[in-house]
């Protein structure tokens, strides 16, 4: 489980940079509501993905 | 092996070399050049003059005590920086020649590399004066394992965003395209370097079950974000 987690984690994160790419290249493309929607969807992906792989702070 | 006062001096003669050659080559390009224009205000062909002094006392001073660094550096690079000020609309993208631009810069890439300090190749921490002799003093902690991974998907992530952004050619845009391929860039390198790093300072969570219930907030808006993407998808 916890192997499965740590590579959601990844995949979330390569994904992050995905949508993140996809969003700068509509921008370009001059699709503004494609890449507003693909630059939010990166922010919560990387967000997941940090949320997943972050362990609990010592302590707390 | 300790270098010898001989080898440090040729290596010291062979660095302010450098300096010189590539901060002349820098200035001469950038410098220099926009100020034979016709148009250039005698003041900064005087602060060009100025700033080829600067570097040429810098060199002659030596590159190590603070007065030669701060001449062939910081008042160098300083009066450069105010002859491009004075000479405004003559160094404006569009009258620039792109490869005497591109030379320029790396004419001044050069000239940052020399004034460097790589260690050398035979040289050893006990060559410093101010080395402190004694026991090593062991690392505190290790990076975790598949740190390096981490970061490199990270930073590999980042490029794309920064490279995209040279697509966007409207003028309003492209600006913006920039300044959101950059913040992309820097979430992504800043989230895996700290993924990365710090991971083994911190307890891990287990079971991991809770580490995707420490994450579902996120997980849970991604869900119903990608859900509308497809649904609006469909509906065309």
């Amino acid at each position: 489980m916890r192997n499965v987690v740590d590579a959601l984690s990844i995949v979330l994160l390569v994904a992050a940079a995905v949508a993140f790419a996809f969003g700068v290249h509509a921008l370009g493309d001059e699709r503004d509501l494609a890449a507003l929607y693909f630059l939010v969807t990166g922010a919560l992906l990387l967000r997941s993905a940090t949320d997943l792989l972050r362990p609990k702070l010592d302590g707390r | 092996m300790p270098l010898s006062v001989v080898e440090r001096e040729a290596k010291d003669a062979v660095r302010r070399q450098s300096i010189a050659l590539s901060g002349l080559y820098a200035w001469a390009a950038t410098v220099l050049y926009p100020v034979t224009l016709h148009g250039a205000s005698t003041l900064a062909r005087v602060t060009a003059g100025l700033a080829a002094a600067l570097l040429g006392a810098g060199v002659a001073l030596g590159t190590r005590p603070p007065l030669g660094r701060a001449f062939g550096l910081h008042a160098f690079v300083g009066a450069s920086v105010v002859t491009w000020m004075l000479l405004g609309p003559l160094i404006a993208p569009d009258h620039l020649d792109p490869a005497r631009a591109a030379l320029g810069a790396v004419g001044w890439m050069l000239f940052a590399f020399a004034w460097g300090a790589p260690r050398e190749p035979r040289g050893v921490p006990e060559d410093d004066p101010h080395f402190v002799p004694g026991e090593p003093l062991p690392p505190r902690n290790e990076l975790p394992r598949r740190a390096s991974l981490v970061l490199a998907v990270a930073t590999a992530g980042a490029a794309l965003p920064l490279a995209l952004a040279f697509r966007v050619t409207r003028t309003y845009h492209s600006l913006f395209g920039h300044a959101v391929a950059v913040a992309c860039a820097v979430a992504l390198v800043s989230a895996g370097a700290d993924i990365a790093v710090r991971r083994g300072k911190w307890v891990p969570v287990e079971p991991a079950s809770r580490r995707l219930a420490q994450a579902m907030v996120p997980l849970v808006l991604v869900g119903m974000i990608l859900l509308a993407g497809a649904v609006a998808l469909v509906s065309g």
